[in-house]
């Protein structure tokens, strides 16, 4: 399974954010898309997404153009609705996710998975640190396995022992799945990765991760845009 | 400062004309101009005069609206009087944007700030005591006001000042300032009617001048001044947020809400019965609050009604009549509640657009069958009023022997109307999905839609005594929801998407 980026520009009024945009992910691997503030990096998730309209160019998953049904996107900010509880949050997802193999009486082993504490469970989600909400948002998208998944800045807010476990999980479908994770912190993009990726001047950079000058590299042209 | 202002300034103009659709394509006004930085410094020094330029224009501007109104020496008291209400608190230490983003980012000295706009104040008095007085009273060609208004625009600038200085530390300033306030007034226009010579007001103010100048002169309120800038930074901050929830507190959900029953209704309801029950239930605020308050008074207007019909108070009485007044009062109460629309708001902002940002929320299946769930509360919050409507309807006619016809149109339009404000903005907010956030933009669709409710609600309705309404509204309301369940089922997915 291939995700295919061809010709994507996309601008706002006078700048051009994406210009000309081609590159090719692959399942299995876990891309992490390095960028200066204000690079793009959501503007191009959008564009994936379908959330967002752009100028010019086409995406493919494998030869049919992408459906956002397909995609999974984690949102920097978390994304739920604050009247209900984590658990019954999970619950309603669970069943309306049934065909994706979801359970309600699995709710509790879900999660189990992200060291969520039994009381959490049942506090209103309004009431959850931003972490947690996080983490939340995250197992939810990772639990419908969707074909390509997007994360957008995942793991910043997340404590070490969440952010491991998050990072376990997401080894869990990367077999299935093209992951593409934003991040402006490259310690993350290293640790997490299989490929990164660089996106400056409105187009997607490989840089080899293992080359011993990698950092500097990266820096070069990152300070260059 | 005088660069930092000019940029704010000069930045915010460009700002609106490269966001004017019309005006940035007339001009060829490109985002690039914002770093014409050469061009910003050689404006820069004709700032000053600009600034006089534009105080210069607007006294003129004033000048000739009165002029236009036909002012004449009996409407000088009028002048006077609106001076007084607009020189009652400060100017200089008023809060506006730019004197925050000077003080609080650019860290300039208050000192610095209060001069500086002393000056401007100043100087703007100057052009305004220059224009206006001269103009009017060349134009009304009688110079006998003419020291007394010059005098007068000046007082009212150290008065404005100097008032909110002395009343600043009185604890309860409103029973000092508000009687100042209202007797200043009074003495303005108790003068104009009964023609006492205005020259006389020249003696309290010349009392106000010297025993305000002693107090102030005696204590030193440097500190005072600063503290009274402060507090007005804090006031505009405070009123901007409370305005900003206006819009969204009537949307918010119950305050607390207890998570105890929790575990018993996930084992009742499943699915999006399960969503719906829990927001509903943690919602009654907007709902159950509302529809309470409206079968109470339903009750009522129906009680007292059933009073008068029953000891025959009114014999001449014109049931036609009476029924068409307890329905236009009805559609104006339903309209004034406007639960309907409150919850739709709250839908949006609570729950539909956290969720639309997942990709299974915006399927065509998902947001109908949400939006059925909806409808069916909707008919299910109108069966309350219907049913209050419903018994004493019967009891009018079998009991009380009302005329059949009105009354079931009566029915009818009870049933229409609440039906009606329950599903209306319903299919409005999935076909056109008008909000953003935070609720403060809505588009222009639902505006439009608003006024027409409004117009609605609020006009004479004497065709409610139509003997063949009951009939057009019944067929009304089903072409009205099955054209509107249609167009939710073909469009909302294209439609009903989340704006931030």
């Amino acid at each position: 399974m291939q995700l295919r980026i061809e010709n994507l520009s996309k601008s706002f009024k006078d700048l051009n954010v994406l210009i000309d945009l081609n590159y090719t992910f692959e399942k299995g691997k876990i891309y992490a898309i390095l960028g200066k503030n204000g690079s793009g990096k959501t503007t191009l998730f959008n564009c994936i997404a379908e959330e967002m309209d752009f100028d010019k160019g086409k995406i493919y998953l494998d030869d049919e153009l992408i459906n956002h049904q397909d995609v999974g996107y984690v949102y920097t900010d978390p994304m739920l609705p604050l009247f209900l509880t984590g658990y019954e949050f999970l619950t309603f997802f669970a069943d309306i996710h049934k065909d994706k193999g979801l359970s309600r009486a699995e709710v509790d082993e879900y999660f189990d998975r992200i060291d969520f504490k039994e009381e959490d469970r049942h506090r209103m989600i309004k009431d959850y640190s931003t972490g947690m909400k996080n983490k939340l948002q995250m197992l939810c998208i990772i639990l419908t396995k969707p074909k390509v998944l997007l994360l957008d800045e995942p793991l910043t807010s997340l404590d070490l022992v969440s952010s491991m476990n998050m990072k376990k999980e997401l080894m869990k479908i990367k077999d299935n799945t093209i992951m593409i994770l934003s991040t402006h912190i490259l310690q993350i993009a290293k640790d997490i990765s299989d490929e990164i990726v660089i996106l400056t001047k409105g187009k997607l950079l490989d840089v080899d991760e293992t080359a011993e000058d990698f950092e500097q590299k990266v820096l070069e042209i990152l300070q260059d845009e | 400062m005088n660069e930092i202002l000019f940029r704010l300034k000069y930045n915010s103009i460009l700002h609106w004309l490269v966001n004017s659709k019309i005006i940035s394509k007339i001009f060829n006004i490109s985002p690039k101009v914002y770093r014409d930085y050469q061009l910003k410094q050689d404006l820069q020094k004709f700032m000053p005069v600009f600034s006089v330029l534009i105080d210069i224009l607007r006294h003129l501007i004033y000048l000739i609206f009165l002029l236009l109104a036909s002012f004449e020496a009996k409407d000088f008291m009028l002048w006077f009087t609106f001076l007084t209400v607009g020189g009652f608190s400060t100017r200089i230490l008023n809060y506006d944007n730019n004197m925050q983003i000077l003080f609080q980012s650019f860290k300039i000295p208050f000192k610095d700030i209060f001069s500086y706009r002393l000056k401007r104040r100043l100087i703007n008095r100057i052009s305004y005591a220059l224009i206006l007085p001269l103009g009017l009273s060349l134009i009304i060609k009688d110079f006998s006001y003419w020291p007394l208004m010059v005098l007068a625009i000046f007082f009212f600038m150290y008065f404005a000042e100097s008032f909110t200085l002395l009343t600043y530390r009185i604890k309860k300033a409103g029973y000092v300032k508000y009687p100042v306030y209202i007797g200043l007034i009074l003495l303005c226009l108790a003068v104009g009617f009964l023609h006492i010579n205005p020259y006389y007001l020249l003696i309290p103010m010349i009392i106000y001048l010297t025993v305000s100048l002693i107090v102030i002169i005696r204590q030193k309120r440097m500190a005072e001044v600063f503290d009274i800038f402060m507090k007005n930074i804090r006031d505009v901050d405070e009123a901007v947020k409370s305005l900003d929830d206006i819009f969204t507190r009537e949307t918010e959900m119950d305050k607390n809400v207890k998570a105890d029953k929790s575990l018993s209704i996930i084992q009742k309801y499943k699915s999006y019965q399960l969503y719906q029950h829990l927001f509903l239930s943690r919602h009654k605020r907007i709902w159950f609050k509302p529809l309470r308050n409206l079968s109470l008074l339903q009750l009522a207007v129906y009680l007292i009604f059933t009073f008068l019909l029953k000891y025959d108070l009114f014999p001449e009485i014109d049931y036609q009549t009476v029924i068409v007044i307890i329905t236009s009062a009805y559609i104006y109460i339903l309209y004034m509640f406007d639960t309907g629309q409150k919850l739709i708001k709250s839908y949006y902002r609570n729950s539909d657009y956290h969720l639309l940002h997942y990709a299974f929320y915006r399927r065509k299946s998902e947001i109908y069958k949400q939006f059925l769930i909806r409808l069916i509360n909707a008919f299910i919050f109108s069966l309350v009023p219907i049913a209050i409507s419903l018994i004493f309807s019967l009891i009018w006619v079998f009991g009380l022997k009302m005329p059949l016809g009105p009354t079931v149109n009566f029915f009818i339009s009870v049933v229409f109307f609440a039906l009606f404000f329950n599903v209306h903005y319903l299919f409005i907010y999935y076909i056109f999905q008008p909000y953003n956030y935070s609720l403060d933009k809505p588009r222009v669709v639902l505006t439009i839609f608003e006024i027409g409710t409004y117009l609605f609600a609020y006009m004479d309705k004497p065709w409610l005594s139509y003997q063949y309404l009951g009939i057009i509204f019944v067929i009304i309301l089903v072409v009205y929801i099955i054209i509107s369940t249609v167009l939710v089922y073909n469009f909302a997915p294209r439609t009903f998407k989340y704006r931030d």
